[in-house]
């Protein structure tokens, strides 16, 4: 604590890598006690829920099915209104956060697991693989992936969800092999892994057992990201009209509100649930990465009673 | 300079894979592009148009080394091909207008988003826990995790339909003759801007609001701040002078992934305000199956991001000494 | 950049009296607040600082050594505050002043420099407008004055006046560290705090640095806290030398008193476990266990739980005075009563 009088916090939270085993792993433990991740966690897993419990809660089967008269607004028969072809909105909705979810989540671990292996090779291998990795991160980083990702949709012709998630998946790694990569390189030259080389363990074992146990609060969030980001993406493809309409989602409720003149017909019910919708998950993974930070540097968090002694010092 | 100069070759290899991409795209699809669209406008169509979009995609006789070759000689050239929506016009026509309304729109957006998210971030880390730090960051956070298009929608519900205090759509008032020396024009183009560049900036503050403000706090507990402060130096210049000058590093670094979720944005923004920009362009394009024009949006966007990121580079080459030796 | 006037001062320094100390910290302690409760970092330090004297304070890691000195000079942030005590300056008590009076007296009177040169400089400004700025924070100086006056103070620790426009990394650890005791020395003070001021540096540079300090103190005559865990080159730097642990002062006395004769055993076992190239050779030692949690520090001395002579009955429950067992040797140990008494009676 010798310089802790000016930078306390710094003393606290340089960033030391003690050595972290699958088996100690109390990321999850942390999260659910930081208030922010809490509120996030609570958001999704009311939504998985809903997800899950679809057949349950919805009213019919077929989201799809006309059940009333044109743009009816919410009544306790449709709680949510209807759409232009008498749809029930909050039918829709509930059948709608399966395929956004599921779109979401497998996008998000198939993006990260690129930029995992990506990364973790490009910091690990030294030299020319490093470089030519590093590169290609690099370039793919800093292509524009919206306009890519909807001229390559503009060219397969209405791809269905399962194609977006491929498209988005290759198209969107380069930010979390970057991440990964750097922290692999700090990672590798520390003691454990200089120790764990020279006792031979082979490469493998030290990646997946040295290294990837120090990065799990980089890799969540990277994999929270990636989901925020591949719900965000889907759903505005589905917008402008790059998915498949015919398939229940968010995007595709808000495709068909606009291409029927929601807006300039009053009918909010079909297009402010949705946003809605999409707008309380992304805020969710928004909060959990704000924990997530907060508990890898402790710097971040405000604290009640810094909060007090500033508010008393900033006179 | 070295700097600069490994940068730009580094734009030039992503431009070249940029390209390259867009040479594969039509390759991979599983019918004939050209004549996909031949079909969609037969009569419209003369046999020349239809040799010269072979060309515009490299369709020509000969092993694809070939084909790549020629694709790339074409290229050079500056011919992008025919847009077929709006046909004849060649595809860089059509660009040029769009990429001017989006450039327009896209540098207020951003320079106000930017500066926004620059000055309360380091206002938020000044005062932990205060105004700013408790409410503003988490606020704009929200407003990050919104799709773009959709609230683009609702401010277009709510300003333009509901409260009739901003138009529709469109990028100035068709009534006026489109003069820059007119400042009833000028007038009218600012005007129409607002909604579609405060949809943006809301979306797009948050992001960087948050990354200075993390960056402030880390570069707050440094030795040199705290001698900046034992010096006795005002308030104003340790924040700005020191802090915020060192703290601001990471954020310009970080200006080309950003800018991408910009622009992403600006697409779709465009296509809710109907603001005549490449994004709308580009949903022209698509929805006309107008391939040449999609392929010309994608390449002025990404060399319109790579040229800004050009720019952020040479920002950080005046902001931080250590990269200029 | 607009710069706000240097505050207009209204603080009057009253002169020393005959054998007034310079500074007088009397009776300081420090707290951090921690989730786990308040680490008494510091606790009842007291210490006479006279005029153009170098005053060393020595301790293992943690012991409180630099929190003593941003205390001194106030420049401690929360989660540290000071709990008690005062720091008086030619008589006048720095703890009292508002934030405004401590903006135009630090720095005037007495300035510090940090441990860490590679640290405490500001990478993006030149070191030529770093040393101004203390200037014009503090004087009416205009630009071309100050920068006069940079240059000039350039020349003072020994670097080319050239050197005004590099950028800090442009310029060797030793040069960054002579740049920061330029800044330390811009505006004159009396007292200068070196915080572990050559830590960062290796031994060449160090004794360099350390030469270089000396010659200035001659020169400028302006008195220093020099805060080290390095007793031998504190024992050769300072006149006097204060032993702290556990946030407590243990022992103080001239330099060559705690170097030929230290009375505390912790003082001893320090010694022990320092080589020296000019004292006699021995077994280097290590002291057993660890300083104490100073959430909860033990009863007693602080010291006891590692102290291999600690009395039973008397050293965990009775806190033990700072008395003066010689001439100008102080310490606190019981240890130290019993021996004198065992002679006596």
């Amino acid at each position: 604590m010798d310089n802790a009088a000016t930078s306390s916090a710094s003393a606290s939270s340089t960033r030391r890598f003690p050595r972290l085993s699958w088996g100690r792993l109390g990321l999850l433990g942390a999260l659910l006690s930081n208030r922010k991740a809490a509120i996030g966690a609570g958001i999704i897993t009311f939504f998985v829920l809903v997800a899950i419990f679809a057949p349950v809660i919805a009213p019919t089967k077929d989201p799809n099915r006309m059940v009333g008269r044109p743009h009816e607004a919410p009544s306790l028969e449709h709680p949510l209104g209807t759409t232009r072809q008498g749809q029930d909105v909050f039918t829709q909705l509930v059948w709608g956060t399966r395929v956004t979810l599921l779109v979401g989540f497998v996008t998000g671990s198939v993006v990260i697991l690129i930029a995992v292996i990506i990364g973790i090779t490009s910091g690990y291998v030294s030299g020319w693989s490093d470089e030519i990795l590093s590169l290609l991160t690099n370039v793919v980083l800093v292509i524009p992936a919206l306009p890519l990702i909807i001229v390559i949709s503009g060219f397969i012709d209405r791809p269905g969800p399962m194609t977006i998630v491929l498209v988005l998946a290759s198209i969107s790694w380069a930010y979390g092999a970057r991440v990964l990569r750097s922290q692999t390189l700090t990672i590798r030259h520390s003691d454990f892994v200089a120790a764990a080389r020279v006792t031979g363990e082979p490469t493998w074992r030290i990646v997946l057992f040295e290294i990837l146990p120090n990065m799990t609060s980089l890799v969540a969030s990277a994999w929270i990201g990636a989901v925020l980001y591949a719900v965000l993406t889907e759903a505005t493809l589905e917008f402008i009209g790059l998915g498949n309409p015919n398939i229940v989602t968010w995007g595709t409720i808000l495709y068909w509100a606009q291409n029927n003149a929601a807006l300039m017909t009053n009918a909010w019910w079909t297009f402010i649930p949705p946003g809605v919708c999409i707008a309380l998950v992304g805020f969710a993974l928004v909060l959990i990465n704000y924990g997530i930070d907060e508990i890898s540097n402790p710097r971040l968090r405000t604290d009640r009673v810094q909060k007090k002694k500033k508010a008393k010092a900033a006179v | 300079m070295r700097f600069l100069g490994r940068r730009a070759v580094f734009y030039l290899i992503a431009l070249f894979v940029a390209i390259t991409i867009n040479f594969m795209i039509p390759r991979l699809m599983s019918g004939d592009p050209v004549q996909m669209m031949f079909a969609r406008f037969q009569g419209r169509m003369d046999p020349a148009s239809v040799e010269s979009l072979y060309k515009t995609f490299g369709f020509v006789d000969g092993p694809i080394t070939e084909q790549y070759a020629s694709y790339l000689a074409n290229l050079l050239q500056g011919n992008l091909g025919t847009s077929i929506a709006w046909f004849p016009a060649p595809v860089s026509q059509v660009l040029g207008v769009g990429l001017a309304w989006t450039i327009r729109l896209l540098g207020v957006a951003t320079l106000i988003s930017f500066s926004l998210g620059m000055f309360l971030g380091i206002r938020a880390a000044w005062k932990r826990g205060r105004f700013v730090d408790a409410f503003v960051v988490p606020i704009t956070g929200l407003f990050g995790a919104f799709p773009y298009f959709w609230l683009a929608m609702i401010m277009l519900y709510v300003f333009a339909l509901k409260l009739d205090w901003f138009p529709l759509g469109h990028a100035a008032s068709l009534d006026i003759n489109q003069d820059w020396t007119n400042p009833q024009y000028v007038l009218s183009v600012i005007y129409h801007m607002i909604l579609p560049a405060t949809t943006i900036i809301l979306t797009a503050v948050g992001g960087w609001l948050l990354g200075m403000r993390n960056s402030m706090i880390n570069v707050l507990s440094a030795d040199y701040v705290a001698l900046a402060q034992a010096k006795g130096l005002s308030d104003r210049r340790v924040k700005y002078a020191y802090a915020a000058r060192n703290a601001m590093l990471p954020s310009i670094t970080g200006f080309a992934m950003s800018l991408g979720f910009i622009v992403g944005g600006a697409i779709v923004t465009e296509v809710v305000f109907s603001y005549p920009g490449i994004g709308y362009t580009l949903l022209t394009a698509i929805n006309a199956r107008d391939y040449p024009l999609m392929q010309g949006c994608f390449l002025l966007i990404t060399m319109a991001v790579l040229g800004a990121n050009f720019l952020a580079d040479a920002a950080y080459v005046v902001l931080d000494p250590r990269v200029r030796s | 950049m607009t710069r706000q006037p240097a505050p207009e001062s209204n603080l009057v320094l009253p002169p020393l009296a005959e054998g007034e100390p310079l500074l007088s910290v009397r009776n300081l302690s420090v707290v951090y607040h921690t989730k786990r409760g308040e680490v008494k970092a510091v606790q009842d330090v007291s210490f006479d600082l006279m005029q153009g004297e170098v005053l060393g304070l020595a301790g293992e890691s943690g012991c409180g050594k630099t929190t003593v000195a941003n205390a001194v000079l106030r420049l401690l942030r929360y989660p540290a505050e000071i709990a008690g005590g005062q720091v008086l300056f030619h008589g006048l008590d720095i703890t009292t002043l508002s934030e405004d009076q401590l903006r135009d007296f630090r720095w005037k009177h007495m300035s510090i420099v940090f441990q860490s040169a590679m640290n405490a400089l500001n990478p993006v400004l030149t070191v030529g407008n770093q040393i101004a700025d203390a200037i014009l924070a503090h004087t009416d100086m205009t630009k071309e004055q100050a920068r006069a006056r940079s240059v000039e103070l350039l020349e003072i620790v020994g670097i080319d006046p050239a050197r005004i426009t590099s950028y800090p990394h442009q310029l060797s650890g030793g040069m960054r560290q002579r740049v920061v005791i330029a800044v330390a020395m811009a505006l004159n003070p009396q007292l200068i705090v070196l915080d572990e001021p050559t830590t960062a540096l290796d031994v060449v540079v160090q004794k360099q640095i350390m030469d270089e300090i000396r010659r200035l103190k001659e020169s400028y005559n302006f008195s220093i806290l020099f805060i080290s865990h390095d007793l031998s080159l504190m024992v050769e730097f300072s006149d006097r030398v204060g032993i702290m642990y556990a946030g407590q002062l243990i022992e103080m006395a001239r330099s060559q008193d705690i170097f030929r004769g230290p009375r505390h055993p912790y003082t001893q076992r320090l010694m022990d476990s320092f080589p020296t190239v000019s004292g006699p050779r021995s077994q280097l030692r290590g002291i057993p266990g660890s300083p104490p949690d100073l959430v909860t520090p033990p009863g007693g001395c602080r010291f006891h739980p590692r102290c291999d002579v600690a009395l039973d009955g008397l050293c965990q429950q009775v806190v033990p005075v700072f008395t003066e067992y010689g001439p100008n040797h102080w310490a606190a140990c019981h240890l130290l009563d019993a021996k004198d008494e065992v002679p006596n009676g």
